[in-house]
This record gives C-alpha cells, sequence and structure tokens, in this order.
C-alpha cells in the first residue's frame, strides 16, 4: 500500500493520455498535467498494432522470473544505451586498410551501405569504384575498370561488414590509408578513410587523373606525416573532442568546422616537429584546414565502435547502424545480428549548390548515419543553430527537431550535451518499436551527392529514412521476442 | 580538511563547472572548493590554493577533478553530495522547454515527477498504454471504455501486485488530493474518503455533502465492472484498504452497483475490519440499516445524509422546498390532458439512471430502459421510448462517433424535444451534471431548448412537467446557483437531489394510468 499512500500524501502530476480536455480541467484546478500527444500508433496498420500490442502485454520467462515484455526490452536497451555512454572511443593511429580491417584483401572492394551488387549499384559508387580499382592499379582506365568490376572477379562487401564506415560512396581498397578508432571501454575497432575534402572526389564518385593523383597524395604524404605526428603525440580521445564540438557549434555531421579545428590544434604542434619537409608539412596542415569535413571521418568511426559494442543483445531494439547505398537504405537492430532491413534509398530534401536542383540528385548515400544512430547529427540539430536553414531557419526550428527526437530514442547520451537545451544530453538509442509506434523516423542531415559520377557535393539537406525498413525490422524483432516468450 | 576525487573522462563545459564549484563554495565549512576539467591551468589553479599536484597524477584533460577544502567532515560530505548531484543534474536537467511528448514513456522520462496517468484513449489502445504506465510505476486511471474484461483483469493483477491504483476502465470520476479527475466536482478537502465503482454516484453523493460543506479526504475510483466475479473487486479492495490506512479519512463511503455476492462479503469483510464508520450503498440493494461500523444506504442521498451524520454533522435535504415544488406540479398536472402519462426519463449519468429506475419501478410497473437491469424491459431501439421510459444516453449506441452527454449533450437536446413534443410525455426526469471536465452550461442548453419548445407549441398550460436534479456544486466550473437559476427560467422543476427528483416524478405521475 506504500505507493498508493505515497500518492495521497503528495502533490498530483497527471499525464494526460487522450482528451486535451482533462489537462484542461486539471490546469484549471491549480493542478499540473502533462499532455502527451497521443495519436494512433503505427501509423494504423492494424497488423503493426496487433504486434505493439503483443509487445505491450507480454509476458517472459527469464533467469527463472516472469516479467513483462516491454520490461525485458526495456532492460535490454537499458543495456545497449549503458554500453553506448560507457563507449570511449580514441584515434590510435592511422594504417593501411589491408593491414588493419579485418577480412580486407586485395580483389575487395568496401562501399557504404548495405549489401549491392555492381548491377544495382548507383552512378556515384560505381564511379568510386572504377577509380579504386584504377588507384589499386587492377585497370588502366573507365572502360577496364568497369568491365573489371562487372566481371565478378572483384567481391564487392558493406563497410559496415569489415568494422568499417565511409561517407557518400564509402569506398575503401586495400592500399587506402585508414583511421584506427579504438573503443577504450570494449576494445573493438572501427576503421574509416581519411576525408579527401570537397570538388571532384572519389566519394562522389569521381575517378579522373586529378582524384587519383590526390589519393596517392594522401597516401605518400597525408597519411604518414599524420601516421608520425600521432605516435608522437599519443592516443587522441575522440569523445572529448565530440563533446566540445558539439558544444562549439556542430553537430557531427553536416557541419564539421569545430571539431576539425579542434582536432588541427590537437594535432599542429606534433606535426609541426616531424621530420617530413617544410612544404610537406604545410601542406598537410593546409589540406586539413581547407576541409571543414576532415573530422567527420573521425565522428563516423567513433560512432562505429560504439555501436558495435551495442549489438547482440538478446532482447534490444535499439538501432546499430543505419546505412544507405544510394540504391537501398538499411538498418540493423542489435538483437537481430548482422541482417540488414532494407528499403529503397529516398530523395535528400535539401538545398542545392547554384546551378543544381533536386534532379540532379542522387537518392540518400553513405555510411554517414552512423552519426544520427550514435546520437548526433540530425539528432542533435540544436547545438548547430549556423546550419538551421536546413532545418526551417531559425535555432527554435532546431531546437525543435531535437526535442522531437527524444520520442523514439531509449535515453539520452551522457557524454554529448546541448548548450540550448542546459545541457541536456542528445536522443541516443534510437528505437524501432518508438519509431514505428509513433510513425517518426529519424531525422537524418545529409550531403547531396550527383547522381552522375565524379560530380560531386551539389547540395545538403534531410533525409526522412523509409519507415518500411523500420517496420520490417519491429515484425522481425517481435518474431524474435516470440521464440523466446515459448522459451519453456 | 581536503579531499581530491577524480571522474574519469567526464567532460563538463568550465561555465557549468566555476557555477558548481562556486555553488560548492559558498556551503558553511567550505574553504575551497573546485570542480574542473583536468588541463594543466586547472592543475596549477589547484597547487595555487593548496592542493597537492601529485595526488591527481595521472589525470588527463578529459578527466573531471572534483576537489574540496572542508573544515570538517560533514562539511566535505554536503559539499561532495552537491557538486555530485549538480553533475549528474546536468544529464537529464529540463531544458527550456522540455518539448511535448508524444508518448507516454517520453513523458514519464522528461516529467518524472508524474505520478498517475490518465487515458482517455481509444479502448482498444487503452490497455497498452495502462499497462506501460503500470510498468513504469506510475498510478492509472482509464476513463476509455471498450476495454476487455481479460485485459482490465489482467492489468489489475498487475497493480495489484505493483501496489498500484488501477482505476477503470470505464472510470469517469475519482478526486485525488484534491484534484479531480474526468467528470469531477470541486469539493472541499475533507474526512470523507470514497470508493465508487460508479462515477455519477461519486459524483452525487460528494456534491451533496459538498453543499453541505463536507469535504472529501480521497475518492477512489474503481470502474463499473471491478465488483464483478471476473475482476473479483480487487481495486475496491483495494481503494477501501488505503481510506482504512489514510489518517485524513475519518469515514468512508462506498458507492457500487449490487457486487457479485463473494465480492461483496469480501468488501464487507474488509469495511468491517477497518473499524472506521463506513456507509455502503450497493444500487438495487433496498435494505438499509447498521451492522457494527457499517450503515447501508438505498439511495445515493441517503448515502450523503448517513455520511455526514458519521462525520458528526447532520444535513437536511429541504424539504419545505419540496412541498413548495410539489404544489407547484399539481398546479401544471391539472392543465394536462390524460393522454400524457408517461415519465420519460432522459440521463447523462449512468448510476443516476440505474437510481431513477430503481426507485421509480416498483411505484410505475413497468419501466422501459436500455439498463439491462433484472425485472426491467430494455428498449427494443434505445432512440426511441415506449411506455415509461428511462435511458442511459451515455450508453455505447449514443456515444459511436459522439462525445459523452456529459461533454456534448446534442443528442439529449434533440431527444428532449421529441420526447417534450410526444403528446402522452406526462413527466420529463433529468439529470444535470456539473464539474470539471463535464460541459460548460448544461442547464442553458436544456432551458433554451425548453424555451424553444414552449413558444413553439403556444403556451405553457398542458405541456409536460420537466423535473431535474443537479448534481454539482457551488465552486464548479458551471456554477450551481447559475445552473439552478437556468433551469427555473425555463419552467424547470429543480430538485435537490435525484432521488428527490423521482420522488417528484413519482408525485406528479400519480393518478395518471398505467399502460
Amino acid at each position: 500500500m506504500n505507493k498508493i499512500r505515497d500518492l495521497l500524501k503528495s502533490e498530483l502530476v497527471v499525464a494526460n493520455l487522450g482528451s486535451r480536455h482533462f489537462a484542461d480541467s486539471l490546469r484549471l484546478q491549480g493542478s499540473r498535467a502533462v499532455q502527451v500527444d497521443w495519436s494512433v500508433p503505427c501509423s494504423g496498420k492494424d497488423d503493426l498494432i496487433s504486434v505493439l500490442k503483443r509487445i505491450r502485454m507480454g509476458e517472459v520467462t527469464t533467469e527463472g522470473a516472469r516479467m513483462s515484455l516491454e520490461e525485458f526490452v526495456d532492460r535490454a536497451n537499458a543495456e545497449a544505451l549503458d554500453i553506448i555512454n560507457r563507449s570511449h572511443p580514441f584515434i590510435v593511429g592511422i594504417g593501411k586498410a589491408a593491414d588493419q580491417i579485418p577480412g580486407m584483401r586485395d580483389d575487395l572492394i568496401l562501399h557504404a551501405g548495405p549489401p549491392v551488387e555492381w548491377d544495382r549499384m548507383c552512378g556515384p559508387m560505381r564511379g568510386a569504384v572504377i577509380g579504386a580499382l584504377i588507384y589499386e592499379g587492377l585497370a588502366k582506365d573507365e572502360k577496364e575498370a568497369t568491365h573489371l568490376a562487372a566481371s565478378g572477379a572483384v567481391g564487392f562487401e558493406p563497410c559496415h561488414h569489415h568494422s568499417a564506415v565511409g561517407p557518400m560512396a564509402g569506398v575503401v581498397s586495400a592500399s587506402m590509408p585508414v583511421w584506427i578508432v579504438e573503443n577504450r571501454a570494449s576494445g573493438n575497432r572501427a576503421f574509416c578513410t581519411l576525408n579527401e575534402g570537397l570538388g571532384k572526389v572519389l566519394r562522389y564518385g569521381a575517378f579522373s587523373r586529378e582524384v587519383i593523383k590526390k589519393l596517392k597524395w594522401m597516401e605518400r604524404v597525408l597519411a604518414p606525416t599524420l601516421s608520425r605526428a600521432l605516435k608522437a603525440h599519443g592516443e587522441i580521445d575522440l569523445r572529448t573532442i565530440i563533446a566540445q564540438a558539439l558544444q562549439m557549434g556542430d553537430e557531427g555531421h553536416n557541419r564539421n568546422k569545430a571539431g576539425t579545428s579542434l582536432l588541427i590544434r590537437e594535432v599542429a604542434p606534433a606535426i609541426a616537429e616531424t621530420r617530413a619537409s617544410a612544404k610537406d608539412k604545410g601542406d598537410v596542415l593546409k589540406f586539413m584546414h581547407m576541409n571543414d569535413h576532415f573530422f567527420l571521418n573521425l565522428t563516423m568511426p567513433a560512432g562505429k565502435t560504439c555501436l558495435d559494442a551495442a549489438a547482440g543483445i538478446t532482447g534490444s531494439s535499439v538501432v546499430t547502424a543505419m546505412a544507405r547505398n544510394g540504391t537501398d537504405f538499411g538498418i540493423r537492430v542489435s538483437s537481430l545480428g548482422d541482417r540488414w532491413f532494407t528499403a529503397p534509398a529516398p530523395p535528400v530534401k535539401g538545398l542545392y549548390f547554384p546551378g543544381y536542383d533536386a534532379d540532379d540528385a542522387n537518392p540518400d548515400i553513405g555510411d554517414s548515419t552512423i552519426c544520427e544512430t550514435y546520437g548526433i547529427g540530425g539528432f542533435a540539430m540544436a547545438a548547430a543553430p549556423a546550419i538551421v536553414e536546413f532545418v526551417g531557419g531559425t535555432p527554435q526550428d532546431a531546437i525543435r527537431f531535437t526535442l522531437s527526437m527524444y520520442d523514439i530514442t531509449v535515453g539520452e547520451s551522457k557524454n554529448y550535451r546541448i548548450p540550448a537545451l542546459a545541457f541536456r544530453g542528445t536522443p541516443t538509442g534510437i528505437d524501432i518499436v518508438r519509431v514505428v509506434e509513433k510513425g517518426t523516423v529519424p531525422a537524418v542531415n545529409t550531403g547531396i551527392a550527383h547522381k552522375d559520377p565524379g560530380i560531386g557535393q551539389v547540395g545538403a539537406g534531410l533525409v526522412e529514412p523509409p519507415l518500411a525498413c523500420f517496420e520490417d525490422a519491429f515484425k522481425a524483432f517481435y518474431e524474435s521476442l516470440k521464440q523466446k516468450e515459448e522459451e519453456p | 580538511m581536503k579531499h581530491i576525487a577524480i571522474e574519469r573522462s567526464t567532460y563538463l563545459d568550465s561555465v557549468t563547472l566555476m557555477r558548481i564549484s562556486k555553488k560548492a563554495g559558498e556551503l558553511a565549512g567550505i574553504r575551497n572548493a573546485m570542480a574542473a576539467m583536468a588541463t594543466d591551468t586547472n592543475l596549477a589553479l589547484l597547487a595555487e590554493i593548496g592542493f597537492d599536484r601529485s595526488t591527481v597524477r595521472g589525470a588527463n584533460p578529459s578527466d573531471l577533478i572534483i576537489a574540496i577544502d572542508a573544515e570538517h567532515e560533514s562539511a566535505l560530505q554536503t559539499a561532495l553530495g552537491l557538486v555530485r548531484d549538480e553533475l549528474k543534474g546536468g544529464v537529464s536537467q529540463p531544458a527550456p522547454g522540455r518539448g511535448v511528448p508524444r508518448s507516454l514513456e517520453r513523458a514519464v522520462r522528461d516529467y518524472p515527477e508524474i505520478n498517475l496517468v490518465l487515458i482517455s484513449v481509444p479502448g482498444q489502445f487503452a490497455a497498452y498504454e495502462a499497462r506501460s504506465a503500470l510498468s513504469h510505476d506510475k498510478h492509472v486511471m482509464i476513463f476509455s471504455d471498450n476495454v476487455s474484461l481479460e485485459d482490465e483483469r489482467d492489468l489489475k493483477a498487475l497493480a495489484s501486485r505493483r501496489g498500484l491504483l488501477l482505476m477503470g476502465p470505464d472510470c469517469g470520476t475519482a478526486i485525488i488530493s484534491g484534484v479531480g479527475l474526468g467528470f469531477a466536482n470541486s469539493v472541499p478537502r475533507g474526512s470523507v474518503g470514497m470508493v465508487a465503482a460508479s462515477g455519477t454516484g461519486a459524483q452525487e453523493v460528494s456534491s451533496i455533502l459538498a453543499r453541505s460543506g463536507i469535504g472529501i479526504s480521497q475518492l477512489v475510483g474503481t470502474g463499473g465492472r471491478d465488483v464483478s466475479e471476473a475482476i473479483g473487486g480487487t481495486m475496491m479492495l483495494m481503494g477501501l484498504g488505503a481510506l482504512v490506512e489514510d489518517d485524513e479519512t475519518d469515514v468512508i463511503v462506498i458507492v457500487s452497483k449490487l457486487p457479485d455476492p463473494e465480492v461483496a462479503a469480501k468488501i464487507l469483510r474488509v469495511a468491517k475490519e477497518g473499524k472506521k464508520p463506513c456507509v455502503i450503498h450497493f444500487a438495487g440493494y433496498s435494505a438499509s440499516g447498521t451492522d457494527s461500523n457499517l450503515g447501508f444506504a438505498r439511495t445515493l442521498a441517503e448515502t450523503a445524509v448517513q455520511s455526514a451524520l458519521a462525520a458528526g454533522t447532520s444535513i437536511r435535504i429541504s424539504e419545505s422546498a419540496a412541498e413548495r415544488l410539489r404544489e407547484d406540479i399539481r398546479e401544471r398536472k391539472c392543465g394536462q390532458p390524460h393522454s400524457r402519462r408517461f415519465l420519460r426519463g432522459l440521463f447523462s449519468g449512468g448510476t443516476l439512471a440505474q437510481e431513477a429506475a430503481f426507485l421509480l419501478g416498483p411505484v410505475l410497473g413497468k419501466i422501459h430502459t436500455n439498463l439491462g437491469l433484472p425485472g426491467m424491459p430494455m428498449l427494443d431501439d434505445p432512440a426511441a421510448s415506449a411506455g415509461h421510459t428511462i435511458v442511459d444516453l451515455g450508453d455505447d449506441v449514443f456515444t459511436r462517433g459522439r462525445a459523452h452527454p456529459m461533454l456534448d449533450q446534442s443528442y439529449r437536446l434533440t431527444r428532449l424535444v421529441k420526447e417534450a413534443s410526444d403528446p402522452e410525455t406526462a413527466v420529463v426526469l433529468l439529470d444535470v451534471v456539473l464539474g470539471y471536465g463535464c460541459s460548460d452550461d448544461p442547464a442553458g442548453e436544456i432551458a433554451e431548448t425548453l424555451k424553444k419548445v414552449s413558444g413553439a407549441e403556444g403556451s405553457g398550460a398542458g405541456e409536460p412537467v420537466v423535473i431535474a436534479s443537479i448534481c454539482g456544486t457551488h465552486g464548479d466550473p458551471q456554477d450551481y446557483g447559475r445552473q439552478r437559476e437556468a433551469l427555473e427560467s425555463a419552467g424547470v422543476i429543480v430538485a435537490e437531489t435525484n432521488a428527490g427528483a423521482c420522488d417528484l416524478a413519482r408525485e406528479a405521475l400519480a393518478g395518471t394510468g398505467d399502460e
């Protein structure tokens, strides 16, 4: 009876689900009421509603104790969130893809998003594959590369299957230098190429001579110089830099100015002390300085190490990956192993550079949605007033944007906090059950690639992930719970 | 005494940390307090205020240092507690505008102070939302109906395991710590505690008490099915137990339809063991009398009178007024043609409709209802009266696609026109339910409708007698006095209580031939 006594002895605070009228009546009596903006769940789809009800009303036996399915799932999700929060990514160095990435081979090309074969690849991804084959010396020109790619002699696999992530086309080949990021809390690593900068670049499908030349320079000068500087400097705490960057106006996906600047500040003295030529050192610093997104290729593997650590938790409905290959959008869920749930990649709604419009845009592409999966990027929009144009133009729009994501996440980041929200942690741990129940998809900030290979970025904006892949995952999630339910 | 602690890899911005340091430094018995990231500058500062740097060897700039110089241990512990709370506070401190939650789960996360969840979403979704509220350890009131009996049983079993209230489903009224939930009247706080399986029944009793200045400690609703065999009175018994324990409750009132016999036995046993004076009204149970600390009341009005007595006050439901009203009725009856011989009761409150049927049935003989009461014929079509008729307009048939008549009585007004124009109608009997959650001006609407009807027919002579009771208090948003005036201005005979209105109706129908 203690809980009832507590209720009768304390101030009544009501959550009102349903008729707003009752909340008004409570306020009229001087009582506090929190109105819940309730709506019919699951976009009114009966099959999904019945699954939702079964999740909410079901029971399981675990460790001999009977508990509601919902509590079972909540517990698993709390564990996933805790792992994400405790995860602590560090830059440990730079190495060669073939040496570092597990399962990497000379005849293997990694790409962004869920699995996709050559014949279904979009323009920019094909362009990037062609570029990578030329870069590796496996083909001498576009024709040869196209032939080779179509022949089946090279393999294509998602970066995500190899502890890696890549922005846009996300193409990684054996000789490319990669950042090595380690999650100190759980010991796992993630890998990502070094960001090439803007303009004609491989990740947007460009493969001209100058593109290859730049990649070679990155392999020959940038990577070794940075690598030596890092050895002298010691490992770099990424979590702290990301936390600070969010308080300096980055959201970590579409704006990386602060993160890039903080990184430069961190490594510049060590670069100056390396034995490279003054020109090379100058070029390296200039290259990082000229590229506002240099740090993106570090937030991404940072997120990857943390989310990989949260994968494989029985009963957890937390999303551990969202990724696009320019053809499909795919997600993975903690308790559902390596399965991808995919749907056609949607168009990006955005602002375009002069001379381009929506007709030029490729559907959504890249692994960079790992940022939102990790609780930054679009989820931290309220931290980035400089880019509020993407969400309506005012800081209030950005705040609303971030606040709405708390509806679909299991909790908040303990590390990444938003000044404009009184240092509240960013919404973290996307929950497919909540996504499907509310019909609200994760808010993603992203760049827009030209649909033809080699042209590059044509704009930036927002993308709404397809609800269908979350719905499919939701059904599969319930099937997995049902097995648990049926266990004796 | 100096104390240093290192929180590994905890990043907070320096302004927040300075604010926390300042707050801790201002505490009594604290010489110095510093919460800061372990940067070189901060470590130097630490040394300057007399801390030994060697104690934080190994700290790096992503670690947070808490350093406190206190005069004694208890001051140190207070300061450490404050710093830790403040550090934690940053994690889920409400933002300026926590936003509008779109789910219960988000609401209870963002507003942990929530202690009760009021659910009025469509019935098919109410059960799982209630379940979720219970798993978050919140008390629940389900206003929605159309929740299955199995779900109700499971939810109540869960609530009872967790020691939580699960009021409902189909629970219209509760008053918790002076705050009315759903449909509830503005009543003072007092010493009468109620547990009710009927919404308007609870409103009627608490309003009568309130009009006499007697207050309510708590009013726990259970939903009508609680006292059935299937549910077993789970919430009735829990509510009763809570009132027995509650030191602000001196008198307990139980209002319910007739429970399943075994459930009734359990309720009575618990009430008896509770020792507090307890007034019981089981609708349709006609015995009154007492049994040690238990008193039984036949009507809701009588329930109020008995509980007032138990609380040490006697209330008098004005008989002189009733006498004057009887005269009024006799005068009007004189002008009525003999063809007007039937009662038409149009109720917005289900319990009030039932009470009317129980009180008038034995006198009038056959009353057609939609109430499903034993021994009373059911209306073939609830939308069409037949002979003596009492309809509960809150019944599902009438609320499909429309709000409850206590919120929106547009159907009742249409029906009122129909009944008043029916040449066979002798008496129209109404309830006017006021309170929080109810519509703004029910009496005004009724008065306006009646004025239109009598305007259309020319004169007042020969028209049906309209009798109403008002379930409400002077503190209600609709204002009891104003509602009463509105009714009287349209020639409605206004009784003090529903039972009183039934008495007057019986008077008005005396001498009219049976069907």
